[in-house]
């Protein structure tokens, strides 16, 4: 397994339906997540050498689909399309729960729901994550504390309101305790 | 207990980030404590909806692995700087060019020959040259008392002073104060 393509090859049988989603997800304004995924993996092969360092190879390739996808963005730059989040028609006869949900996660600042959906959907670790974000250990527990109790009170308060729409996705930043260790 | 430390535990517990031992620790006392335990079912609620929501879009199929494009990447030529190797070699050269430069300059300073030593003596010589004075007619016969600030009458007292051209200082040591010798 010493040939950096069949290496690549490997991950990409392993990792690849997660990065795809998480592309597909996270980064759907950018462009095709088929095309970012493939821009991964051309650029994982660049940065070969940083793999033996990366905690885990997952969360390597999680971190390179993040710099493609943020790359890409900056070189666009164009109007960005509604999120699929947003986009997406609400299925028939679903929970009104889980629309509120999907509500609530879409207005939490992006740095929340970021860390809420690499832990929450791509099941990465605190110490995965901390390296996909490079950010230390203690702002993403800080990050994914603020989401879930952001999210419960919404939940709790069972408020819905009109009037919450207008704002859209909140693209804010963490503002409040992100703990540095 | 308090809440906000309770609350950062049930995060840890709801991301599956708690060990073992903690998680039977805060069992035990969500069992002892209704309001605790009723936030902490609220926090684990939470993920759950906040991971199906995130987890409804539809699982999309993989495409091929770009083979073609990564085997054309690694014959491409690297594009990128190794600046840690050059550093590293700059850094060697610097110091090559520096050990060998203060060897060179040791080496200098043991060949090159003592300076001699003996008696100092400094002959100076000064020149002194006579600026020509314009010679002033003297006045006709005797000088009268009312000329004695006259301009002739200098002029005349200038001609008769003997002339010392030039002269020769002498001066052996540096602290003995020069003497003035015989003219040239």
């Amino acid at each position: 397994m010493s040939d950096p393509t069949s290496l690549l090859e490997s991950l990409y049988r392993e990792h690849g339906p997660a990065l795809l989603g998480y592309l597909a997800r996270a980064h759907a304004e950018v462009g095709t997540a088929e095309d970012l995924l493939q821009d991964t993996f051309v650029q994982a092969l660049m940065h070969m050498d940083r793999l033996a360092r990366a905690v885990s190879p997952r969360a390597w390739l999680f971190a390179v689909a993040r710099n493609v996808a943020i790359s890409a963005l900056r070189r666009r730059r164009r109007p960005q399309p509604l999120p699929e989040q947003l986009a997406a028609p609400e299925p028939d006869g679903e929970d009104e729960r889980l629309a509120a949900m999907r509500r609530a996660i879409d207005r939490l600042p992006d740095v929340h729901r970021e860390v809420l959906g690499l832990r929450l959907a791509e099941k990465l670790s605190y110490t995965e994550i901390a390296e996909v974000l490079e950010v230390p250990i203690g702002t993403v527990r800080s990050r994914l504390h603020n989401a879930l109790s952001r999210l419960r009170e919404t939940l709790s308060a069972g408020a819905e309101q009109p009037g919450d729409e207008a704002g859209g996705p909140n693209t804010e930043r963490a503002e409040e305790g992100d703990h540095n260790e | 207990m308090n809440r906000q430390a309770l609350e950062r535990l049930l995060t840890d517990r709801a991301a599956g980030e708690l060990s073992d031992d903690v998680e039977e620790l805060l069992a035990a006392y969500l069992a002892k404590d209704a309001a605790a335990a009723k936030l902490a079912e609220e926090f684990r609620s939470t993920a759950d909806l906040a991971a199906r929501a995130l987890a409804r879009e539809p699982a999309r199929e993989l495409p091929p692995f770009p083979a073609e494009r990564i085997r054309q990447a690694r014959q491409r030529p690297s594009k990128r700087i190794a600046w840690p190797g050059l550093a590293r070699r700059g850094l060697a050269l610097a110091a090559s060019a520096l050990l060998g430069l203060g060897a060179g300059w040791i080496a200098f300073r043991q060949a090159a020959p003592a300076p001699v030593e003996g008696p100092a003596r400094v002959v100076v010589q000064v020149v002194e040259r006579a600026v020509p004075v314009p010679a002033a007619r003297p006045p006709e016969g005797d000088v009268a008392e009312s000329e004695f600030w006259s301009a002739g009458f200098l002029a005349k007292r200038a001609a008769r002073r003997p002339r010392a051209d030039s002269a020769r200082l002498m001066w052996s040591s540096p602290v003995e104060i020069p003497t003035i010798g015989g003219g040239l």
